[in-house]
């Protein structure tokens, strides 16, 4: 069980991937609908850990994803992705993002990805 | 509400947001490009697609997919923005606002064929598809932070993603992440500058050699990441003199193309057990070799279940492919593909078998992949708890509420009244508290029903660019204000005067771009649309540079109607022939259009307007262009009132029309005809008695000063009650509408008062 901040900019994704943490039994600790809201809410709420998608406006997921690393190097941040976007999602591994969950979201997938990178 | 309902109401509210946002910024892409358009239309297309696809809605998840290929296309610069693709977009847009249509009533849009729009799109992007040039570079060299020291002990690892995972190679880059952090990766197939390509081809199964002090389980661990289905360890020595990854890689023992294999299987359809012939090739190869890895796995192959029907093998042998091959090959074995496990060169020394070779190695590399659940779990559906952060409410149930609120208010200040008898000191604090709650609430309400202009101005540069289009006129249209907020009931009533008067604007205003020429003019004509708060109220100013409207025209078609004799007309004001406009039945245009609709004139606009409590009216310069100017009410529910006493009796004076108040001298007042005035700070005021209204006057020295449409004049009242936010209640429609009086309100006493409507009375 962990605590979770969910960063999507669409309150529908934001919905549907809260439920399934909750069937998870994780907490969510907060939401973001931006980077920058997410960086923000990142260091108040320090989360164990963050889902974070990658398309969105002020300050895209990568940039986000950037910052809170130099926050904290050893944060845990998944990314949402689609397909189509493994290059983003490459990139996000690389500054160091621990796993990635794809949309549509299939439960199962999104619980056993959480529950492993909480884990490590 | 289902949750599935919940889900649908949320998808289409947010649909729609980014569906307008789509429209918005393609309409300034045409003027031009912009960066920061492009990427907000792609971050649109892009969450309409995730969320269409999460709710299963597959045609519009496909065509908003082929909108983002494009999009993408024109983000990377490889392809230029021009005005087919505009159109296109454009369609594709419609297309989809059907849709949402459709899904808001229950659809799920596959009623909607895009394949039209989407092989639109498809031919846009191959027209011009650049090749980027950005090919995978082979890569011959193997990364590796190589290691100074000569450890002499360490691991070869497999592992191997599973098969339905939708990003493979990141999760070996994951799972090399993890190593690196405990050993030094000396070499690593494919190598990580392969993973990280765009088009790595990752097979799933990645080999690799660390040097590393940690024992197998840490090791195990740091490569069992996500999807990993399968990771073999195997301890091993390395000679001395092997110390870097060329060595290991030409080194003979360790040359993955003498002694590793991938052998992939393609057990028949036909074959009843397919699982059953799957394991027995497993055996046959296990004798004769050492199986580092499989997919699926050993074990779930002996628990059956859903076996694919392709059988992959890595394994390190001594003997041939030949004998390879024969050992995998048997019974309802289709197809066996024997190859080095090595990336580069994958095509060499494979041996084949099967009727159709070349198909069936595709089938075996694809068929995987090719096969995901036909219908995705609707997640929606399956999870227990719930926390719903925003809810959707019909309307009318908003209404209602708001309705017990004005109640609540009214019983509230009855209590009050009845608790000035009492005089209990308990009683009025309890009061205070309930009232400050009931006017807390009522604010919220209030708040609640407030929306931004922009739900209305949104659709409107595309009415423009349509009408203008259609035209063939060359119209610049700005925006300012979107945000401005008024009630629902307001806004609803607003979208379609607003639009008519917008339509106008272009179809009657803008003039042609060869008249605007000639007339010294930009060819490019301009329509403005602004918003405001002022004076507690919204204003809406509509501004074209067009034509404007002459005078002598409106007069002529006045008579022509017969809505002015012809001899009264000379006495008519500038400003009293253009009101003929507003007047039923005008309508200047030559030829009825389709663009503004037909015989619908702008005696419509003003009803509309005037029962919202607003008021309208045009300026215009004949060739400079017109105005019109809406000034609204923020909301019809609540306004704030001066309540005075007239001869008595109550009565409630719009805080929005109120000057001042004054006290003046009844000698200095002059007769002027029938009416009274009185001159007030520089001005001569009318006075306004409401004698009739109230079955007598007052005859004391105040008055109230009141304006309306930049005209002053002042009422004399018995004495000034105060101010106060009160209920507005209509008129039942059995009174009909009554002049002077735009409504009542009844406070907390239960008195019922009536509220001035200071735009009838000046």
């Amino acid at each position: 069980m962990g605590r979770i901040l969910v960063v999507d900019d669409t309150l529908f994704m934001r919905t549907l991937l809260k439920n399934i943490l909750f069937s998870g039994n994780h907490d969510i600790v907060g939401e973001a609908e931006n980077g920058e809201d997410a960086v923000e809410k990142y260091t108040s709420l320090q989360p164990d850990l963050v889902t974070m998608d990658i398309v969105m406006p002020k300050k895209n997921g990568i940039e986000a994803l950037k910052e809170i690393m130099a926050i904290n190097p050893k944060a845990k941040v998944i990314m949402c992705t689609a397909v189509g976007q493994e290059q983003m999602v490459k990139l996000a591994i690389k500054t160091g993002a621990k796993g990635y969950i794809v949309k549509p979201f299939q439960a199962p997938k999104v619980i056993e990805e959480i529950n492993s990178v909480l884990k490590s | 509400m289902t949750e599935d309902d919940t889900y649908r109401k949320l998808f289409v509210a947010e649909s729609i947001e980014n569906h307008e946002n789509i429209v918005k910024n393609l309409l300034i892409l045409e003027n031009g490009s912009d960066e920061t358009a492009i990427d907000e239309i792609f971050r649109a297309a892009h969450t309409l697609k995730g969320m269409s696809a999460s709710m299963g809605f597959d045609e519009m998840e496909t065509l908003c997919h082929s909108m983002e290929d494009v999009l993408h296309l024109i983000r990377s610069g490889e392809r230029s923005v021009d005005k087919d693709l505009i159109d296109i977009l454009l369609a594709c847009t419609d297309r989809i606002e059907e849709m949402l249509d459709d899904i808001e009533s229950g659809g799920d849009s596959s009623s909607f064929n895009s394949q039209e729009l989407t092989e639109q799109l498809k031919s846009l992007i191959s027209e011009e598809n650049m090749i980027s040039g950005d090919e995978s570079k082979r890569d011959s060299q193997v990364n590796v932070d190589c290691p100074e020291q000569t450890e002499t002990y360490s691991h070869h690892i497999t592992l191997t993603v599973d098969e339905t995972s939708q990003m493979k190679d990141i999760r070996a880059l994951f799972a090399l992440a993890n190593l690196k952090e405990i050993g030094d990766i000396i070499s690593c197939m494919p190598t990580p500058e392969k993973l990280e390509s765009s088009e790595s081809g990752f097979s799933g199964t990645m080999s690799l050699y660390i040097l590393t002090d940690s024992d197998e389980d840490t090791i195990r661990n740091a490569a069992t990441v996500s999807e990993v289905t399968d990771v073999t360890i195997v301890p091993f020595i390395l000679s001395q003199e092997v110390q870097t990854e060329e060595q290991v890689f030409t080194d003979g023992a360790l040359n993955s193309g003498e002694n590793l294999f991938k052998i992939i299987i393609t057990v028949s359809k036909e074959s009843d057990l397919g699982d059953v012939r799957a394991l027995i090739a497993y055996q046959n190869l296990a004798d004769i070799g050492h199986i580092i890895s499989s997919e699926p796995s050993h074990q779930d192959l002996d628990d059956g279940g859903n076996f694919s029907g392709i059988l992959t093998v890595i394994l390190q042998s001594d003997a041939g492919a030949g004998a390879l091959h024969d050992a995998a090959s048997g019974v309802d074995i289709q197809n066996v593909l024997v190859e080095p496990f090595a990336e580069e060169n994958n095509t060499n020394n494979t041996i084949e078998s099967g009727s159709d070779a070349k198909d069936s190695e595709d089938g075996a590399v694809n068929s995987p992949e090719k096969t995901p659940e036909k219908t995705p779990e609707k997640t929606p559906k399956k999870s227990k708890k719930k926390e719903v952060q925003n809810i959707r409410v019909e309307i009318h149930r908003l209404d209602q509420m708001m309705n017990l609120v004005e109640d609540l208010v009214i019983t509230g200040g009855r209590l009050r009244q009845i608790a000035l008898q009492y005089n209990s000191k308990e009683m009025d604090e309890s009061l205070n508290m309930v009232s400050r709650s009931v006017s807390d609430l009522q604010n919220l309400m209030m708040n609640i029903r407030m929306i931004p202009l922009s739900q209305i101005f949104n659709r409107f540069p595309r009415v423009v660019r349509d009408v203008a289009i259609h035209d063939g006129k060359e119209v610049e249209f700005t925006m300012t204000g979107a945000e401005t907020e008024l009630d629902r009931s307001v806004i609803d009533g607003l979208g379609d005067p607003l639009l008519h008067l917008i339509r106008n604007a272009v179809n009657h205003g803008i003039e042609r771009p060869e008249q605007r020429l000639k007339a010294g003019k930009n060819s490019k004509g301009t329509v403005a649309l602004s918003a405001w708060r002022e004076q507690g109220n919204v204003v809406i100013q509509l501004k074209d540079d067009g034509g404007g409207i002459s005078p002598d025209i409106i007069l002529s078609k006045a008579i022509e109607k017969g809505l002015v004799a012809a001899e009264q007309s000379n006495n008519l004001t500038r400003e009293e022939i253009i009101d003929f406009l507003f007047m039923a039945g005008f309508s200047t245009a030559d030829e009825i259009t389709d663009i503004s609709g037909r015989g619908v004139g702008l005696d419509v606009v003003k009803n509309a307007i005037e029962s919202l409590k607003g008021t309208i009216n045009v300026e215009s310069e004949e060739g400079k262009g017109s105005t019109f100017t809406l000034i609204l009410p923020p909301t019809m529910a609540i306004i704030e009132v001066m309540m005075v006493r007239i001869n008595g009796k109550r009565c409630a004076i719009p805080i929005a029309a109120v000057i001042e108040v004054a006290r003046i001298d009844r000698d200095a007042i002059t007769r002027i005809g029938k009416s009274e005035a009185i001159p007030f700070r520089g001005e001569v005021l009318q006075i306004h008695h409401l004698n009739e209204m109230f079955k007598g006057e007052s005859n004391g020295d105040i008055v109230v000063v009141i304006q309306y449409k930049g005209t002053k004049c002042c009422i004399p009242v018995d004495i000034v009650e105060g101010q106060q936010e009160v209920v507005v209640k209509p008129l039942s429609n059995v009174i009909g509408t009554c002049k002077g009086v735009s409504g009542v309100t009844i406070p907390g006493d239960g008195d019922v008062v009536p509220i001035l409507d200071v735009n009838s009375m000046i």
